[in-house]
């Protein structure tokens, strides 16, 4: 029999390298995908091509085949087309959130807050919220990496385990593990097993966003790593010397949930807490402050002293020795006046309603210490503020700095042959003058377990893909010792594993399955008795109901401030190292989700300008988008700045994590660099704030922003918009239905009436709204932070494209919440002594809606409901009712921003949400699949109270990810149900209602409470 | 013509056709332009022309592949340049039907010279301003939703969107005045068909001239037909723009809801109409020597109207001030002082400085009268005319939130479709001026001396230029075989 060849093209035949290349190659790159306003050879022959066949073009789209599956063999409980939901928790930095995934056949699609987690409460952060895209990420890490060539698992299991071996067989020696913070119980004990496996390794933690100076300070005060945590809810006054809690900083969800407790004024007599921000940066704090103090970073520590000094002179007070001779006023008349005030108002709720302070992470351990001081002398300690044993590390630990200074030492002293790296990316992120990537090329092996072949996994001999959160298994700890366990909701997708299956393979444990790992470690701890069904309580809960597991408070007196003493002045300009709230360290710098967030103070995305104030800039003759090189620590990058009001003179804001390389994956986004990397300036002695020159090197930057007009009173003497309304405390209690009246700016009375212009009329008949479910929103604009998580949650899960630079530099982004920003000053005052307003917008839904009439095919319409509802698939996209919008909410696909996107992402999708096409509008629809999935379960509620329940339990994502509550959904038509209850308060208003639009949404106003021995 | 002695020159105006035309050399004067061969300057001129509708070809192809993206649109502008265009074109095609139909009715004679011109002109800027709606929605292969056309969906167009008035209005002004232009071709078609040549021209022209014989009951029928046609087109000139104009006053947005912008926007197309009458007629009275028929009393006339509406227009401006301040509302207000004041101040200026400052001009008789200077100022309302549409769509660079302000940016892409349709349009305008009578023979002759029954005959009227004066019955017009 003659031997035949079944063959599919010549290449094949051939065999060629091209063709095995091809092959190999899953998801071809498109050559041709270029800006789409750059005319490429290809696209223009494609143009020409189509100018000439442009009628017959649409008539023959070759439609991708695709298979419709049945499951052979049908998982439990699992309903096709019915989502399934997870708890879980994650950490970020060692900050624990619980979480609640939701899994569409499979698929985790929208990561929410655990709203029983007692460090969550159903919130989120927007990073939170966009872990589901890097889990899709296609620029992941997909397999083992053996000096720079794919391999595969077991291949590399061989390799390290021998590599192991011969370690462990000479103790250790020359074995060193640098791993990020895990606030992980079975990590801490793998950890402990290492040791004992390896006595002479070395094992460093490192996080670029470090809390060292924390655990400094409250080392010296408490004699051991400590932790603080804060519970806002428990203080009338809280101060923050630095700190972003609301923002980046610390377990924000938890901070933020408990601060806006005591913001949300529901009635004349509800008492409200005073928040005062002292900061050099423009902070999401500082934006919510009702005094923000305006001073360099460098000098918050001097405020402190001048605070603790005002304290020193009450007699009643047992004041700590060891601090007295630091004491002294700043000499600064108006800081001075600042402080006085703040020590009254602080020791006027000593034995009352309490208050808190808060010292900021970059804030020398020296003011962590006497905040601790001070939290005590208040009283706070054990009220308002709580202070944990550091779980996440040893106590015998070098801080995070210490550590990667420590490791590059020895690998610059040639004493580390193998070296670990679990999960951090320290080439990227180590300060600068460790030159780490020359210090790390010195280990002889080099394995790096990573999520993405990123600055360090590149360089190693050993780059392994590390698991992402949603495909392993785990435990977390919150800082209150909340144990969470991380469940998975998927297999990994490139068959990553997770850190403790790496720490165990190098421990030789018995069990190297994650699952198998947590569960052996909690079955030994917690003794084989019923641990089946404590097991499975946690993972249905997500976290275990025992308060303080595995860590308890410690509410000793703090002894003082041991040997530390105050920092040296910093001179002239300064620059503050500022984590992203959105990007972070640089570990969220490939999501496009949170790339595209702007800034919720600069409001610039897809960049991190150095950030200056108007007076600095003055100063310097910069101006807006000047390109500059920032000089700091003796090494110098090239970046741009971005002027915003608000930043203290003299200070520079450098926000960390940007500048990466990852070859782009957005279509519409041009190139893969995003940002400038600020690391290189830092150094393990100024990591955090550091002497700065700043010049402009020339040229102009193009900065994309979503909001380019930044006041409310716009231009030409114009009076203030009605649009945020806003009033002090005082004024409320005298007149609390002030958003009626239209006062507005501090609580002035407007010159003249806002519009006197007799309401609109329609010249068609209304619509009724008589049915027995009427949808309405309530955002409470004293809850709302600014931080933008609504935003995030929105495009999860409602398939929102990200476009990228270019296109939001064009303004088209396509949020359909976005994060209105105001500054409001007083006449006659420096321009950076602003506040800030922040208003989330959608749509409105109008009752009225102008969008709806002016449609030539009726695409958007009314539902009885109340919903203003939009048809994609009738839009043909005359864009006429995004002109007609009053509050300009209606998005424009201005291009097919959905289709290019590599084949994982459309994983990610929600199936319940249209993915629309180009040419059309689309916008919020108040999650009207959420609505509908509410209303049919209340159907098949057996109790009428279930039903009712079924349909209050409805909730947008903005909602549901909002970290304070602020957004408040539901039936209006049931006056029992918390929207209406929340539209009937006094501060109710809506937005331009003289247009008779009668939008569904309602805001509460802001009200500020201003100290009134300090003025506005 | 020759001399008029004082008394008859105050006493009458001027004759309507100059020179020493018989019924004979006015088919000639208007003929030959068809018969003779293309000259060297209209082939250069429609060789210009294609360009320019390649132009337009390659513009509308990569928006069609690549996406409205590739304008400058973006999100509170979501109407740019391409409904800028839309309404200019639409404008100027509003002189077309005005001068054949409002000034037939008013039995203003002077028209005959220009209104086949005129009525092309309206017919071709409608077909470019047809392009934009066409091309600017984002789904274009799915326009024909917008028709009430019945379907297996059941969706009829919403009947509410001054969007679909304007499919209807725009439509039926184009098939209206498509078929008053048309008729009114009817007799010199005939006339080219029996002095044609070729086979081809024989049969183009006789199928196109529907079997004209010049016999009295045709005469009688299209006579009737014209007058009922021009009945329905008067109308349509006044309804169009208002129509076009519901597109911004029905909706919320401040500088858009306005009452005054029907009469606004009427009297803005007949000024910009008259403006484009005469950047087209001054250079072709010029080329194709017909100065005869297109006489400066024409011109002047049209300036008169240029200077009437534009002073219109100019009262619409400080209106909309006036409303804005007078009505209390912020919004608008602040809009009208961000018009003239704001980031777009540089276009609202350009308006002012073209449609109102620069047409005063024509208070001058030498300057009305003087061709140079009528064709320069037609130029300056042109671009004042697309400027204001300019800055009404621009209107909506800042509404009512702040923070949802941006700036508006056209591109390459933008300019591309709109230089696109001057191509289109001088390509048909050319074709047009190749293939057809560019003057209204039949009614050319009816207007001259010999038309009028009193008549003395030729070699007797240069002495009796009173006698000179148009026929008062139009019934009366001359044959067609001159």
């Amino acid at each position: 029999m003659s031997k035949k060849r079944y063959w599919r093209n010549l290449e094949e035949l051939e065999n060629t390298p091209e063709f095995q290349a091809a092959l190999a190659r899953e998801f071809p790159e498109d050559e041709t995908a270029k800006s789409p306003d750059g005319t490429s050879r290809r696209h223009f022959i494609g143009l020409m091509g189509a100018s000439i066949a442009l009628s017959g073009v649409t008539g023959c789209v070759r439609r991708p085949v695709q298979h419709i599956r049945p499951y052979a063999k049908a998982p439990e409980d699992l309903i096709p087309g019915i989502a399934q939901h997870y708890a879980t928790a994650t950490h970020i930095a060692g900050r624990t959130v619980g979480l609640v995934v939701e899994a569409h056949e499979g698929r985790p699609t929208k990561i929410e807050g655990n709203p029983d987690h007692p460090q969550t409460f159903g919130g989120t952060t927007g990073m939170h919220q966009a872990m589901v895209l890097n889990l899709f990420d296609p620029a992941r890490l997909k397999q083992p990496m053996q000096g720079g060539k794919g391999t595969d698992w077991a291949a590399a299991t061989a390799a390290l385990k021998a590599q192991f071996d011969t370690l462990k067989a000479n103790g250790g020696n020359g074995f060193a593990v640098l791993s990020e913070a895990l606030p992980s119980p079975t990590a801490r004990d793998l950890r402990e097993r290492f040791a004992a496996a390896y006595p002479n390794a070395k094992f460093f933690t490192f996080e670029s966003v470090h809390d060292d100076n924390q655990r400094a300070g409250l080392s010296a005060a408490f004699g051991t790593p400590h932790v603080a945590v804060h519970r806002a809810n428990e203080a009338r006054v809280v101060v923050s010397f630095d700190s972003d809690f609301l923002g980046a900083e610390g377990d924000v969800v938890l901070n933020s949930n408990l601060w806006a407790r005591n913001r949300r004024l529901r009635t004349v007599e509800d008492k409200m807490s005073r928040l005062y921000a002292v900061e050099g940066v423009f902070s999401i704090t500082g934006t919510n402050a009702d005094h923000r103090l305006r001073v360099k970073s460098s000098e918050v520590e001097g405020v402190v002293l001048a605070l603790a000094a005002e304290f020193a002179k009450d007699p009643q007070l047992a004041f700590p020795e060891t601090l007295k001779p630091h004491l002294k006023a700043t000499g600064k008349a108006a800081t001075d006046k600042f402080v006085e005030v703040l020590a009254r108002d602080l020791l006027a709720q000593r034995n009352g309603p309490g208050s808190l302070l808060i010292a900021g992470r970059r804030q020398p351990a020296l003011v962590h210490a006497v905040v601790a001081v001070l939290n005590h002398l208040l009283g706070n300690n054990g009220r308002s503020v709580h202070y944990f044993p550091d779980h996440r590390r040893f106590d015998a630990d070098a801080g995070d700095l210490a550590g990667i200074k420590g490791l590059t030492d020895l690998l610059n002293a040639g004493s580390v042959d193998t070296l670990l790296v679990l999960g951090a990316n320290p080439v990227y992120s180590a300060p600068g003058d460790l030159a780490f990537a020359e210090a790390f090329k010195k280990a002889k092996t080099k394995i790096a377990l990573a999520e993405y072949l990123d600055e360090t996994a590149k360089l190693a001999d050993w780059a392994l893909p590390k698991a992402h959160f949603l495909e392993s298994w785990g435990d977390v700890l919150g800082t209150d010792g909340t144990l969470s366990i991380q469940q998975p909701t998927i297999q990994p997708l490139w068959a990553g594993k997770s850190e403790i299956e790496v720490l165990a393979l190098a421990v030789g444990s018995a069990e190297t399955e994650g699952r198998d790992i947590v569960r052996a470690f909690w079955k030994k701890r917690e003794g084989a008795v019923g641990f089946y069904k404590k097991w499975r309580t946690w993972l249905a809960d997500g976290f275990s109901k025992t308060p303080f597991f595995g860590v308890t408070p410690s509410y000793k007196a703090p002894e003082g401030i041991g040997t530390l003493t105050p920092s040296a002045a910093v001179g002239g300009l300064e620059v503050a190292f500022v984590e992203s709230p959105f990007v972070f360290d640089g570990r969220f710098s490939n999501n496009a989700w949170l790339l595209e967030m702007p800034d919720p103070v600069t409001k610039v995305t897809w960049d991190n300008p150095i950030a200056i104030g108007a007076a600095t800039a003055a100063k310097l003759g910069l101006k807006d988008a000047d390109k500059v090189s920032l000089e700091a620590n003796g090494k110098k990058i090239e970046a741009a700045v971005v002027v915003v009001a608000g930043i203290a003179d003299d200070q520079a804001v450098a926000y960390l994590g940007w500048g990466r390389d990852f070859g782009s994956f957005l279509p519409y986004h041009e190139t893969g660099v995003v940002g400038f990397n600020v690391n290189p300036v830092r150094s393990t002695a100024a990591a955090d704030i550091a002497g700065a020159k700043l010049s402009a090197t020339g040229g102009t930057y193009t900065l994309a922003r979503t909001q380019i007009f930044d006041s409310q009173a716009p231009g030409f003497g114009f009076a203030a918009r009605q649009l945020v309304r806003e009033a002090e405390y005082a004024d409320f209690q005298k007149n609390p239905k002030f958003a009626k009246a239209g006062i507005l700016e501090h609580g002035k009375p407007r010159p003249k009436a806002a519009v006197v212009h007799p309401p609109e009329k329609g010249i068609y008949e209304e619509l009724k709204y008589d049915g027995q479910y009427q949808w309405g929103m309530a955002i409470d604009l004293n809850a709302c932070t600014g931080c933008g998580t609504c935003m995030v949650a929105c495009s999860a899960e409602n398939n929102i494209s990200p476009v990228g630079k270019d296109q939001t530099r064009r303004g088209r982004e396509m949020h359909w919440i976005r994060m209105d920003r105001y500054f409001v000053s007083d006449e006659g005052k420096p321009a950076d002594e602003v506040q800030v307003v922040h208003q989330p917008v959608a749509c409105q839904h109008c009752e009225n809606a102008p969008c709806e009439n002016v449609c030539p095919v009726a695409a958007t319409t009314h539902s009885p409901e109340g919903l203003n509802e939009m048809a994609y698939n009738r839009c043909i996209g005359t864009r006429y009712c995004a002109n007609n919008c009053p509050f300009k909410v209606r998005r424009f696909n201005f291009y097919n921003f959905a289709k290019d996107y590599p084949e994982t992402l459309h994983m990610g999708r929600n199936p319940n949400v249209t993915v629309r096409f180009r040419g059309v509008i689309e916008k919020c629809t108040y999650c009207v699949q959420r609505i509908n999935a509410g209303r049919i379960a209340s159907k098949k509620a057996a109790t009428p109270e279930a039903a009712t329940a079924a349909i209050n339990a409805i909730t947008p994502a903005c909602a549901q990810a909002c970290p304070t509550d602020a957004i408040l959904f539901g039936n209006i038509a049931d006056k029992e149900s918390a929207v209406s209850r929340a539209r009937a308060l006094d501060r109710e208003y809506r937005l331009l209602t003289e247009l008779n639009v009668k939008p569904r949404t309602s805001y509460l106003a802001k009200v500020r409470n201003p100290n009134p021995e300090l003025g506005s | 013509m020759a001399t008029h002695d004082s008394q008859s020159e105050t006493i009458f105006p001027p004759p309507l056709v100059s020179g020493n035309h018989t019924f004979h050399s006015v088919t000639e004067a208007v003929c030959s332009v068809v018969e003779a061969p293309p000259s060297k300057g209209w082939i250069a001129s429609f060789l210009v022309a294609l360009m320019g509708l390649g132009i337009l070809g390659i513009s509308v192809g990569w928006l069609i592949w690549e996406g409205t993206g590739v304008w400058g649109l973006n999100q509170p502008v979501s109407w740019g340049l391409a409904i800028v265009n839309f309404v200019f074109w639409v404008g100027i095609g509003h002189a077309g039907t005005l001068i054949s139909a409002i000034l037939f009715l008013f039995r203003q004679k002077w028209r005959t010279s220009i209104n086949r011109f005129a009525e092309a002109m309206t017919i071709f800027a409608v077909m470019c301003a047809l392009v934009f709606p066409t091309i600017h929605v984002g789904r274009v292969w799915l326009l024909y939703w917008a028709l009430p056309i019945p379907n297996q969906m059941g969706m009829w167009p919403n009947f509410k969107s001054p969007l679909l008035w304007d499919v209807f209005a725009v439509s039926t002004y184009f098939t209206v005045s498509l078929l008053f232009w048309f008729t009114g071709l009817i007799p010199d078609l005939a006339t080219l068909r029996d002095r044609a040549k070729s086979k081809v021209a024989y049969w183009a022209y006789g199928i196109a001239s529907l079997g004209w014989r010049g016999a009295n009951r045709h005469w009688q029928n299209y006579e009737k037909a014209y007058l009922i046609l021009a009945g329905l087109s008067a109308p349509l000139v006044l309804s169009v723009h208002t129509i076009v104009s519901f597109d911004f006053a029905v909706s919320v947005i401040p500088g858009w809801h306005t009452t005054i912008f029907p009469p606004y926007f009427v009297a803005g197309a007949i000024f910009s109409g008259f403006a484009m009458v005469i950047t087209l007629a001054v250079p072709a009275r010029k080329i194709f020597k017909l100065e005869d028929f297109i006489t400066v009393r024409h011109i002047e006339n049209m300036n008169k109207i240029i200077l009437t509406t534009g002073m219109m227009v100019g009262y619409a401006y400080a209106m909309e001030f006036f409303i804005a301040w007078y009505s209390a509302s912020e919004y608008e207000s602040y809009t009208f002082v961000n018009r003239a004041f704001g980031p777009y101040a540089w276009a609202y200026w350009i308006m002012v400085s073209c449609n109102v400052i620069t047409p005063q001009l024509f208070w001058s008789k030498k300057i009305r009268t003087n061709m140079t200077w009528s064709f320069i100022l037609s130029i300056f309302v042109n671009i004042g005319m697309w400027f204001e549409r300019f800055v009404i769509t621009m209107s909506l660079h800042r509404d009512f939130l702040p923070s949802a302000w941006d700036y508006y940016t056209p591109t390459m892409w933008d300019f591309g479709c709109f230089i696109g349709t001057f191509g289109l349009f001088f390509t048909l305008f050319l074709l047009f001026l190749k293939f057809l009578p560019s003057i209204a023979i039949a009614e050319v002759k009816g207007v001259m001396p010999q038309a009028d029954p009193h008549w003395e005959g030729y070699g007797h009227h240069g002495d009796h230029g009173h006698e000179a004066q148009p026929a008062h019955a139009t019934a009366d017009k001359g044959g067609h075989h001159g």
